[in-house]
């Protein structure tokens, strides 16, 4: 059973929450003015070689545009979002952006910076989800799925939530964009990896896939369209050179496997027991979520069997990871079992920040809004530090024993769920 | 793997789709069974038997209102032998877009088909096929392709989609959950005990006029007055009797406007048997020797169409001697949260109740007051030809004043 929960979670893409999609876009858009000013300014030699070089590519942008664009294109540079991005490619996407956006003919500067904005996202989005779609698809070909159920596979687990996730960046702004557009991103960022395995000589620019998206496939808009799209636009061109580009990844990857397989053979119940930990893991995750988005909002109140579901996973979860840890349960070094259960909390923060709220300082309050993960992040170690002596006050004689741990958890996030400045706020939903 | 591929090979996943041909104001309909290689030995035999499906009338079985038939899984008993155990269940899934009807059938003996996953996947399936239909009819609208590539574009994507959606069910696993956690636990708004008479040992015509024949008025010989084969077709339930249990305070519970009259929650149940038109065309397959047994329903599966809420309908049954079942069914709704009525949670124990002390038609009462439902009302058993005449169940107890004859 928790193999199966590895197995699935390992084969689909999991899009980016649309609160951060918006978290993202805000941040861009707020930042980027002040950055196209400051890029002006620090970095006039630059501007005026890549204006040289694209005087007649980019001719359809006013001049305040131009230097818009130009600085985002030095951004995209410097700040390494693409490693290495052709002026004359740039050129190509930003009149294809303005196109599948309906905005070429008209466009205040503002709705520019806008489009920039998303766009500089959407770059660093269909990068980083193509890197894992083509990951998902090595260790579909390792486990030796039938080649027609891997391709509708990619299609349906990843493709599709992926381009979803894509066409948010856009939606946040208020953009409607031509879908193939997107397609036509994943493309580019396909070629380039076939570029890198020498399968192809060279990756076109995502503008020219575009057109050529275009001319292939007759409708831009509707999500009914997602599966067939990505079918005629990535998986029908690409899918055997990939197959080829990826074959010894695969072959190689087969060999560590099974090189792993043997060491661990005599230690296979162990091996297994990360994964069992993780489904506990996401079992207890479920639970909250239940509690933020329904339970406490309709004014329920959090039942006896909550709490004990709660006891019973965690407790569960570490008597686990010390068996995972040192081969045994009932440690006599109980800070371990403490230092699992920061583990889990964190994990439960990072999930849903604002459960973290009652225990920071309040004027950290504006911070930990702005972004809450990356406050977490920073303010763990006071967190951790808190944390630790409402855990000691609460468990008092009895020591840190999974069970106490676990009974003293559910009663601090019992509190922590019934504060009314944690249910006053959402994320995630 | 070898039960995985055993199971594979003795079911029979089959899917049928309905689409308008603008121009024709006619339907295409496409039919692909997949899999069941045990069951189908050769290529000429399942030509044929997609060729019978293909004269169903897709878009009338389990036809839409404002309750949706979303799935369902039934049993099979043997009209002859009460405890033969049938390993084989039949599920059905429907879903329907503004263009597309599109019904899956699964034959197979597994239990473990989790409907709701089941019904996501379906509706998963049915929009990739709306978008290759609305791109290839775009094609065809600028003439670049014609009306049998698209049927050809369609039947294409439809089996691979297919073979991802068995892939989920035999070799994954994905799909073949026991828990259904809903996000809401239902209530019980009410129960019902129906007796049925078996009718078996008709015939039906597979030419021209699909007639069927009752035991005794089939003509001499195999062929049919219009020249058709005659074939014998499943034994079909004929519903005489129902008694309904219900919360003295329904009508308050569910407000004025939701309240069931009897002939309404009798349509769930109605809606819940399995079509004999679709059922026919499967006793075909011989192997499946559907011709000796009875399809009751176990799990009926409804949307309410505006608010999306879940109404489920959940069987028992038990075989009487003679040509007589008894069927009783519960009603689950996520509508309502009253603490009047009974959680779903209890279901299961009060379905033990009633397999273990039900007996007979007169047993029923008796039943119900040894279970949760103990404080309900039960009505008298109405004729369901007049079911009509009941505008609301307390007017059923009528009957009890005057007697049986309810007519
Ligand atoms: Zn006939």
């Amino acid at each position: 059973m928790s193999e199966e929960v590895r197995e699935i979670s390992e084969m689909k893409y999991t899009p980016k929450d649309v609160v951060d999609i918006i978290s993202q876009f805000r941040n861009m858009y707020s930042k980027l003015d002040s950055k196209i000013k400051q890029f002006v300014r620090t970095q006039p030699t630059f501007l005026n070689e890549i204006r040289q070089k694209l005087k007649t590519d980019i001719g359809f942008l006013s001049p305040q545009k131009k230097d818009m664009a130009l600085s985002i294109f030095g951004i995209i540079i410097t700040e390494d979002i693409l490693k290495s991005y052709e002026p004359h490619f740039f050129a190509d996407d930003i009149s294809s952006l303005l196109n599948a956006t309906d905005k070429k003919m008209s466009c205040t500067d503002d709705e520019f910076v806008g489009l920039l904005a998303s766009f500089i996202n959407i770059l660093k989005s269909i990068k980083k989800s193509t890197e894992i779609i083509i990951q998902n698809f090595i260790d579909l070909r390792k486990k030796g799925i039938h080649n027609d159920v891997i391709e509708t596979l990619l299609i349906q687990r990843n493709f599709s939530p992926a381009l979803s996730e894509a066409n948010l960046h856009f939606e946040v702004g208020e953009f409607e964009v031509d879908m193939r557009f997107l397609t036509a991103i994943f493309a580019y960022f396909i070629e380039l990896s076939l570029e890198q395995s020498e399968i192809i000589e060279s990756a076109e620019s995502a503008g020219k896939l575009y057109a050529k998206a275009i001319s292939k496939y007759p409708i831009s808009k509707g999500e009914d369209i997602f599966y067939d799209m990505i079918n005629t636009i990535l998986i029908e061109p690409y899918l055997s050179q990939l197959n080829q580009a990826l074959s010894s990844a695969v072959e190689v990857s087969q060999v560590i496997q099974k090189e792993e397989i043997d060491r661990f053979e005599p230690e296979e119940e162990i091996a297994t027991q990360p994964a069992f930990i993780q489904g506990r893991m996401e079992k207890v995750l479920r639970i909250f979520q239940d509690s933020l988005s329904k339970r406490l909002k309709v004014g329920k109140e959090i039942d006896e069997s909550w709490k004990m579901q709660i006891e019973s996973n965690i407790e569960m979860i570490l008597d686990w990871k010390a068996v995972n840890e040192f081969g045994k349960k009932d440690l006599d070094e109980q800070h371990h079992y403490l230092r699992y259960l920061f583990d889990i909390w964190f994990e439960v923060f990072e999930e849903y920040p604002q459960m973290s709220l009652p225990i920071i300082e309040i004027e950290q309050f504006t911070k930990f809004i702005d972004n809450p993960e990356i406050f977490i992040e920073e303010t763990k170690k006071a967190i951790t530090h808190k944390l630790t002596s409402i855990v000691q006050e609460k468990t008092k004689d009895d020591g840190f024993t999974p069970r106490s741990l676990a009974v003293a958890f559910t009663s601090i996030s019992f509190e922590l769920l019934t504060n009314p400045e944690v249910l006053s706020i959402t994320f995630g939903e | 793997m070898e039960n995985e591929n055993q199971l594979k090979d003795n079911t029979l996943s089959v899917f049928l789709i309905s689409y308008p041909q603008k121009e024709l104001d006619i339907n295409t309909q496409i039919i692909e069974i997949i899999g069941g290689k045990k069951l189908i030995t050769d290529d000429t035999i399942k030509a044929k038997r997609e060729m019978d499906l293909e004269k169903l009338n897709i878009n009338n079985l389990f036809s839409e209102s404002n309750i949706l038939f979303k799935a369902s899984r039934y049993a099979f008993v043997n009209v002859d032998n009460i405890d033969e155990e049938i390993n084989n269940k039949i599920y059905v899934l429907r879903n329907s877009t503004r263009d597309f009807t599109l019904l899956n059938i699964i034959i197979g003996p597994f239990v473990d088909l989790n409907l709701e996953g089941a019904i996501g996947e379906i509706q998963s399936l049915t929009q990739s096929l709306t978008g290759v239909f609305r791109r290839t009819e775009f094609q065809k609208e600028s003439e670049i392709i014609a009306d049998i590539n698209q049927k050809i574009e369609i039947k294409r994507n439809l089996e691979k989609l297919s073979k991802f959606y068995n892939w989920q069910i035999f070799e994954e696993g994905s799909l073949r959950e026991k828990s259904e956690d809903s996000e809401i636990t239902p209530m019980i708004t009410s129960a019902f005990l129906v007796r049925a008479q078996i009718i078996k040992d008709r015939m039906k015509c597979m030419g021209e006029c699909q007639r069927i024949y009752s035991k005794d008025l089939t003509p001499e010989g195999v062929k049919c007055e219009c020249g058709g084969d005659l074939v014998l077709i499943p034994p079909d339930l004929n519903l005489e009797e129902i008694s309904f249990v219900y919360p003295e305070d329904l009508v308050e519970i569910v407000g004025e406007n939701n309240v069931e009259s009897p002939s309404r929650l009798f349509k769930y149940l109605q809606k819940s048997e399995i079509p004999k038109e679709l059922l026919s065309p499967f006793s075909q397959f011989s192997v499946l020797k559907l011709t000796n047994l009875i399809t009751v329903p176990s799990k009926v599966k409804f949307q309410v169409k505006a608010t999306s809420d879940i109404i489920d309908l959940t069987f028992g049954y038990k075989k009487q001697e003679s040509d007589e079942i008894l069927i009783f069914g519960f009603i689950t709704d996520t509508r309502y949260s009253d603490s009047r009525l009974i959680s779903s949670e209890s279901l299961n124990k009060i379905m033990n109740a009633i397999f273990a002390n039900l007996t007979d038609q007169t047993a029923w009462e008796e039943t119900i007051r040894k279970t949760d439902l103990e404080k309900w009302k039960v009505t008298p058993f109405v004729k369901i030809k007049y079911i009509e005449k009941y505008p609301s169940l307390l007017d059923t107890h009528a009957i009890e004043h005057r007697g049986a004859g309810n007519e």
